[in-house]
């Protein structure tokens, strides 16, 4: 009863949101700014004093093949919310190519360990509910920060609780495993972009900042990697600077 | 996802000096003709590549001098003028001829910093460059680049050029499709729609100093 309230506001989410437009990154509709700042500034003091030294003991600690072991079972473990979304994206070539991909990986690549299919020419793609929707025509809505999870927009929320069930771990009844997992994920995943910290603290705005390069990814992600330009600035105008 | 976008931009900054730049780059084009978009690319990643093996440690040590290499090797080859008018955007036009001045030269320091301390953490990165992509028109190209570490996944810049006076030059690094001028445009915007372009410039200015 409870899941089907659930699932009904959902959809009707979707529905209300495939109204908005798609607003250029530079121009954002951030209209829970003062909210999304505070979370902002919650989790970087959660990152700060708990994940970022987690993360670093795991660099530190884990050599680098293993860490690419790592990187490539989780890459394998969410795989099939790429598959079912390369096929709702009517993309079927990708989507069989990517099944195969998941398949490989799993039985000769031990459970996703080791990209085999990458030797053979099988690239990895990301493809996920909120790049299906936005391919539909459903806008971002609002920029969201979550806590924990970082950015992230209404569209993208009602994308990740529809992934969660094509998520393996979902089905699994050991509690422990699956927080073990969740943990292991965050740290291998936050230690991957350590190098990135200073970048984000010189900003003069690194809230801004971060909100637009969000935005930029999705809208590219979104796009397969080919958006149209429509944050290209007029360069024309200055040709003659 | 969240912070791989910045560890995306990071790694831009990083790469753009190519701190294990793989594939030959030729360090001498041929002195007739300017040099290609990937000619100019690579060279410079080598140059830096060079200066750094060579001189690591007195660099560690003193920003000064790593500040000053960056800006003598790889500032040439950007064309800051455009950037600063990009990043601006409409604000640029309002600006008066000093503030224009002021805010290129606070985003010029500032991006030398950030790329030089960029630059230091990097080590074990493989590069790699991909041939030209030719532009929208003749003076346009891309030059792209796929930066791999170990345990991370692979990350693809491409550097937008221009032909200017024959000489090709950087006016934005897209990394892993976040194009560097868009996102600081937007932080930028948003700091003048709430404190104005004078509030902005000074906050520059002593970020620059600082």
């Amino acid at each position: 009863m409870y899941k089907q309230i659930f699932q009904g506001t959902l959809i009707a989410l979707i529905v209300a949101l495939a109204g908005c437009a798609h607003r250029p990154a530079h121009d954002p509709s951030d209209p829970l700014e003062s909210v999304n700042r505070g979370i902002f500034a919650f989790n970087m003091t959660a990152d700060k004093y708990v994940l970022r030294p987690v993360a670093k003991g795991y660099r530190w600690a884990v050599p680098g093949f293993a860490r690419t072991g790592i990187k490539n079972f989780f890459q394998n473990l969410g795989y099939p919310v790429t598959i079912a979304n390369q096929y709702l994206q009517g993309k079927l070539a990708d989507g069989t190519a990517d099944l195969g991909r998941f398949l490989l990986n799993t039985t000769l690549g031990i459970g996703g360990l080791v990209d085999v299919a990458g030797y053979w020419g099988l690239p990895a793609h990301d493809e996920d509910f909120g790049q299906t929707f936005g391919r539909w025509g459903v806008g971002e809505g609002w920029y969201l920060m979550l806590p924990f999870l970082g950015p992230s927009t209404n569209r993208d929320v009602v994308g990740m609780v529809f992934g969660g069930p094509l998520n393996p771990t979902y089905y699994s009844d050991e509690t422990a495993t699956i927080w073990g997992l969740t943990v292991l994920d965050a740290i291998q995943t936050r230690a991957q972009y350590l190098n990135a910290d200073a970048l984000l603290m010189q900003q003069l705005d690194p809230y801004a900042f971060m909100r637009n390069a969000y935005l930029q990814r999705r809208w590219s992600a979104v796009h397969d990697g080919n958006p149209p330009l429509d944050d290209e600035p007029d360069f024309e105008a200055y040709d003659d600077f | 996802m969240k912070i791989q976008l910045l560890a995306a931009l990071f790694l831009a900054l990083a790469s753009i000096a190519g701190v294990h730049a793989q594939g030959g780059a030729k360090s001498t084009p041929a002195a007739a003709q300017p040099a290609s978009p990937n000619q100019v690319i690579s060279s410079v990643a080598e140059e830096l590549l060079g200066r750094i093996k060579q001189d690591r440690e007195a660099l560690d040590k003193d920003p000064q001098r790593l500040y000053a290499m960056v800006d003598e090797v790889v500032l040439p080859y950007f064309d800051f003028p455009l950037m600063s008018r990009l990043v601006l955007g409409p604000a640029w036009d309002k600006a008066d001829e000093s503030q224009q001045k002021r805010f290129m030269d606070g985003f010029k320091t500032l991006l030398v910093k950030t790329y030089g301390n960029a630059l230091l953490q990097y080590s074990n990165e493989k590069v790699s460059f991909a041939d030209a992509e030719p532009g929208s028109k003749p003076d346009r190209a891309s030059v792209a680049s796929t930066i791999q570490s170990p345990g991370a996944d692979p990350v693809t810049m491409h550097y937008r050029m221009r032909q200017k006076d024959g000489q090709w030059l950087v006016y934005d690094v897209v990394v892993d499709n976040i194009s560097l001028v868009t996102n600081y445009r937007g932080t930028y915007a948003s700091e003048i729609k709430r404190g104005g372009l004078q509030s902005l410039i000074e906050k520059l200015e002593k970020q620059a100093a600082g």
